[in-house]
């Protein structure tokens, strides 16, 4: 470690992305996440009643399928409970960063100069509770891509206008 | 003409009735008939399209002009395309001609594709692509250093037949065995008729009457999967890399291999996403390594769109990493390593897959055999996940990072550090509480996962190579 700090600047004076303080999403968008999980509650354990009821479905093949759903349920429950006070993102002079996750926690860090181009997208659902959804486009493979959803219309404009303003600055 | 082989090709399951007899003998005059107008509407429509597909370069762009009820205009400039191949396969080289391929940056569905040139015409063309484009590309930014050398080009390496089957042998034989698996799986009921025919014994009943008789046809196929995948890996190894050539032009570099299909490929240093290296004990025995290179490309590289360059000697790497990275090639690093907790994480699969075999051999043939295997497959998968952790670290200097990951094999994969597009920091519940993460690294040609580094580490790393980014003035794809 000595050795590598010497080598290059130290480490630790380092801007620690950890330590900025992110934004939280619109809080509209747990509404929209929880009318989504109790729709598919609702949706799967009608089909399964109408199932049992209708053709009556055997025993063994009945309380296996109820409790996959039940575990199912519960950990997109925790998930979206647990996790979306951790939905956050942070803007820096040269990058953006966003986290999220309960299960899996994500951190990801994309630098402005990387970003190909932004859109903003909005669904029905998004449109009723007026949210809207930040896709940041990176070169070659969609797998850096990074999507930021749940955000108020002043929120969005903004994270655009200074991605936008940031990709300028750059390419003079 | 290309054209019309494929198109066959693709509208051959029209010809699958005929594979049923009864269809044969009641229908067999409307499926001639069917057969031959298709065929005759195949040709023209072939035809058409030949006649309308024309190209032409213009200034510093390149047109073409296809279709037959609709035209398509497609428009490229030079500074816009990534790549140049240019294929033969089979038919092709029949036919003495080449196919074309130009490859963008896009989202995939831009890429061209001139299924017959031939080959005078279809290197010329190449020339005037990649000269032009290396001219726009200097003119346009300066400060890169990218100073226009004279292109001469010499043969780096050329993989003699002695090497290439000494690549065969060290090749991966899972994937072989995979293959055979696979296929003889589907023919099993093939062979069963076949054997029943022949030594007229019921190989059902065999399975319950006689253990000894099973045991026997077991190891009989077990013994001929593992000849069966040996051979099918070696020689399609064989095939795939036969006659491999690399030629240095200027900083980029030429690839040529295949026997059936002549891959010709480009390895342009500014596209270069990863270098990867690839040794296992077989290889080290025969002092040949494996060389990957991806280059930046609008769809996750499988391991097949990776440019590889197999058998090569650490000579050739020293100067293939030389004139991709301007480094020379043993770097220094500061290396962080995985926590042996990763190890709990892959048993976790792998016991789960052997408590599953066990298992299903215990219902099958009981306990001993069960409880026999289930023991040596963990043994065995215990010592492949040590190996992994043991072999799973990153390494980082100031221009290059290396992650270092296999089991059996060694894998060693080089990225500038310039290039990285963006980072990310992966925790899951476990390692929320024991202060360990994942980290992630995203290139223009997919990503790369460190796995179980300690959270400080992980942390320090991504700030280092966001700082690292986020400070380089060099161009990245």
């Amino acid at each position: 470690m000595l050795e590598f700090q010497n080598k290059t600047l130290d480490i630790n004076n380092l801007p620690r992305f950890e330590q900025v303080e992110g934004h939280p999403v619109d809080r509209a968008y747990l509404k929209v996440l929880r009318i989504l999980y109790l729709f598919w509650i609702v949706l799967m354990f009608s089909i399964l009643m109408t199932l049992e009821i209708l053709i009556e479905l055997p025993q063994p093949a009945f309380y296996p399928i109820l409790g996959v759903l039940i575990i199912l349920f519960s950990f997109s429950i925790l998930e979206v409970e647990k996790g979306f006070p951790r939905k956050k993102f942070g803007i820096r002079e040269k990058d953006i960063i966003f986290q999220s996750g309960y299960f899996v926690f994500t951190q990801t860090i994309l630098p402005y100069k990387r970003i190909q181009h932004v859109e903003i997208k909005q669904g029905p659902l998004f449109k009723a509770f007026s949210l809207f959804t930040l896709k940041i486009y990176t070169a070659g493979s969609s797998a850096g891509d990074l999507s930021i959803a749940g955000l108020n219309k002043n929120d969005a404009d903004k994270l655009k206008a200074q991605i936008l303003k940031a990709a300028d600055i750059d390419n003079k | 003409m290309m054209d019309l082989v494929k198109r066959i090709r693709q509208n051959v399951y029209a010809f699958l009735p005929l594979l049923s007899s009864n269809i044969r003998n009641n229908y067999l005059d409307y499926v001639i008939i069917g057969f031959v107008a298709l065929l005759l509407l195949q040709l023209l429509y072939s035809y058409k399209s030949y006649l309308n597909f024309k190209f032409h370069i213009e200034g510093q762009r390149f047109f073409l002009r296809q279709g037959v009820f609709k035209f398509t205009d497609t428009d490229i400039p030079f500074d816009r395309i990534q790549n140049i191949n240019i294929n033969q396969n089979l038919i092709q080289q029949l036919l003495n001609v080449v196919g074309f391929e130009i490859e963008t940056a896009g989202q995939g569905s831009a890429e061209i594709k001139i299924k017959a040139l031939s080959r005078e015409n279809a290197n010329a063309l190449k020339q005037i692509l990649l000269e032009n484009k290396a001219q726009s590309v200097a003119s346009k930014d300066e400060e890169t250093e990218r100073s226009p050398t004279p292109q001469t080009s010499t043969v780096l390496f050329r993989l003699n037949l002695g090497r290439l089957l000494k690549v065969g042998l060290s090749a991966n034989y899972l994937k072989g065995f995979g293959l055979v698996f696979v296929f003889i799986m589907t023919l099993f009921q093939y062979i069963e008729d076949i054997f029943s025919n022949f030594f007229e014994i019921d190989l059902e009943k065999a399975y319950f009457s006689n253990f000894s008789a099973t045991f026997g046809v077991i190891l009989f196929f077990i013994v001929l999967i593992i000849i069966a995948s040996f051979f099918v890996t070696v020689i399609s190894t064989i095939v795939r890399y036969f006659e491999l050539k690399i030629t240095q032009v200027g900083d980029d570099f030429e690839v040529e291999y295949g026997l059936f299909k002549r891959i010709n490929q480009v390895i342009k240093k500014s596209k270069t996403q990863v270098f990867e290296i690839e040794q296992n004990p077989i290889k080290d025995l025969f002092n040949i390594k494996n060389v990957y290179i991806s280059q930046a490309s609008s769809q996750e590289l499988t391991d097949k769109k990776k440019i590889g360059l197999a058998g090569v000697t650490n000579n050739e790497i020293e100067i293939l990493f030389h004139s991709l990275f301007n480094l020379s090639y043993p770097q220094e690093f500061e290396r962080f390593y995985s926590s042996i907790r990763y190890m709990f994480r892959l048993m976790i699969r792998y016991v789960l897959l052997s408590v599953a075999i066990g298992l299903g051999l215990l219902l099958w043939q009981g306990i001993a055999v069960g409880l026999l295997v289930f023991v040596v497959i963990t043994a065995l998968f215990s010592f492949i996940s040590y190996k992994t952790v043991k072999k799973s670290h990153v390494g980082l200097n100031e221009n290059v990072i290396e992650i270092h990951s296999g089991s059996i094999h060694t894998n060693k994969k080089y990225i500038s550090t310039h290039k990285i597009q963006s980072v990310a920091i992966k925790r899951n519940w476990y390692q929320q509480r024991n202060q360990h993460a994942d980290l992630v690294i995203y290139t223009a040609s997919g990503s790369e996962r460190v796995n179980y580094l300690k959270l400080e580490e992980a942390l320090n790393i991504a700030n280092y190579l966001n700082y690292k980014v986020e400070s380089s003035v060099l161009s990245w794809i």
